[in-house]
């Protein structure tokens, strides 16, 4: 006789459970298509003209560069700071589009996003306000300005970061934790052992 | 150590599913599906529509992973957001049948009792599975939760959206349903 706190219980009521393989094969298709999310056309398009803006704005600060040498030292650093920033988020929106997929629940998707915008935010204000500055004012207003824009728009990445290291930590904890759950099953079997080992048995 | 080797399991894959680990996710739907199955088969009928509920319930669980902070919750979101899937699914194929599995029993409402006759013991799972089938869906929902065993008396009230005295009551009348109807054989 068997009762419903019997450890197998549950499997066995499961393992009654008649299920038709036809039907079940192609949800098991439609699952594995949703966790390797493919990028649909106008995602991808998306992407490009995202990615394109980027190129346009990373040549538009590279190109001013020489320019901004001759202001201020700081503003200088920013340029480039920015350029090397764009640089990079073009190149994290080229590998997903070549990729062709968005991996589900993964942060890099929002991060490359974000920072895509972002690049364009920071590049289109570097090169609309640098304009009307006349060459002989220092423009320190501005450089505070940007300073805020990018401290502001790293904000987001600073926290996805921090959470992602702390989900990671939490984990290894978890990892450490079920291998001492998994020991402490493991325990009963241990004076034996040692009785064992002792006696030559 | 206090908890469970299955909870830790558990916690860690909801972990892993929010970064976006693609082998945690198989593991996770493959811990799951099966119960979730079993459970919303039992409410929609039809096996085609538990699957798209079960392939709903996965998309709904894909989208709101990182706002499950604690994995000790999954098994609660999970259930739940089935069971409400389940019931959409039935609204739009059949309302009789939605009215059958959202009223209330008959004396369902009377305030929980001890079993009289002891745990429920069976020989063969097949039968219990089948006379499970016959007792009224607000019963049988809360005994395929019960024998499931992956919620407390207090998570299946959260899931059902009932008081846990309600919950206990239930359990009560159910056992006793599938009591009398393995008595009669089946």
């Amino acid at each position: 006789m068997m009762t419903a706190d019997d450890p197998q219980f549950r499997d066995r009521l499961l393992a009654v459970q008649k299920q038709d393989d036809t039907l079940k094969q192609k949800y098991q298709q439609e699952i594995q298509a949703m966790l390797q999310q493919k990028l649909n056309t106008p995602m991808k398009w998306l992407l490009v003209i995202v990615m394109a803006f980027g190129l346009l704005a990373a040549g538009l600060t590279a190109a001013n560069l020489p320019r901004w040498r001759l202001q201020e030292p700081d503003f200088q650093a920013l340029a480039l700071f920015s350029l090397v920033f764009e640089l990079t988020c073009i190149a994290c929106l080229g590998w997903i589009i070549a990729r062709g997929s968005i991996r589900t629940g993964g942060p890099e998707f929002i991060l490359a996003l974000l920072a895509g915008i972002f690049s364009l935010v920071v590049a289109g204000f570097f090169e609309d306000v640098t304009r009307y500055v006349p060459k002989d004012q220092t423009p320190h207003d501005i450089v505070l300005i940007i300073v805020f824009v990018v401290v502001l728009g790293w904000l987001p990445l600073v926290a996805v970061t921090i959470s992602f290291y702390h989900n990671r930590t939490r984990e290894k904890l978890l990892e450490i934790q079920y291998q001492l759950a998994q020991l402490a099953e493991e325990i009963p079997l241990a004076p034996r052992s040692i009785t064992q080992r002792i006696c030559g048995k | 150590l206090g908890i469970n080797k299955e909870t830790i399991y558990r916690e860690l894959l909801v972990l892993r599913c929010r970064r976006g680990d693609r082998s945690a996710w198989k593991d996770l739907i493959d811990h799951w599906d099966r119960r979730l199955f079993y459970y919303v088969q039992r409410i929609v009928a039809d096996e085609q529509d538990a699957w798209d509920v079960l392939q709903q319930t996965w998309l709904a669980t894909f989208n709101a992973i990182g706002t499950i902070r604690d994995g000790r919750a999954l098994p609660k979101w999970l259930y739940r957001t089935a069971r409400n899937l389940a019931l959409m699914q039935l609204r739009r194929k059949n309302s009789c049948a939605l009215q059958d599995a959202v009223h209330e029993p008959e004396g369902a409402e009377t305030s929980a009792h001890e079993d009289e006759n002891g745990p429920l013991q069976f020989e063969r799972a097949d039968l219990l599975h089948h006379a499970l089938d016959q007792i009224p869906l607000p019963l049988r929902e809360v005994l395929r939760l019960h024998f499931l065993r992956d919620l407390s008396i207090e998570e299946v009230a959260g899931v059902i959206g009932i008081p846990s005295g309600t919950v206990k009551s239930r359990l009560y009348y159910a056992k006793r349903a599938i009591r009398s109807v393995l008595e009669r054989g089946g």
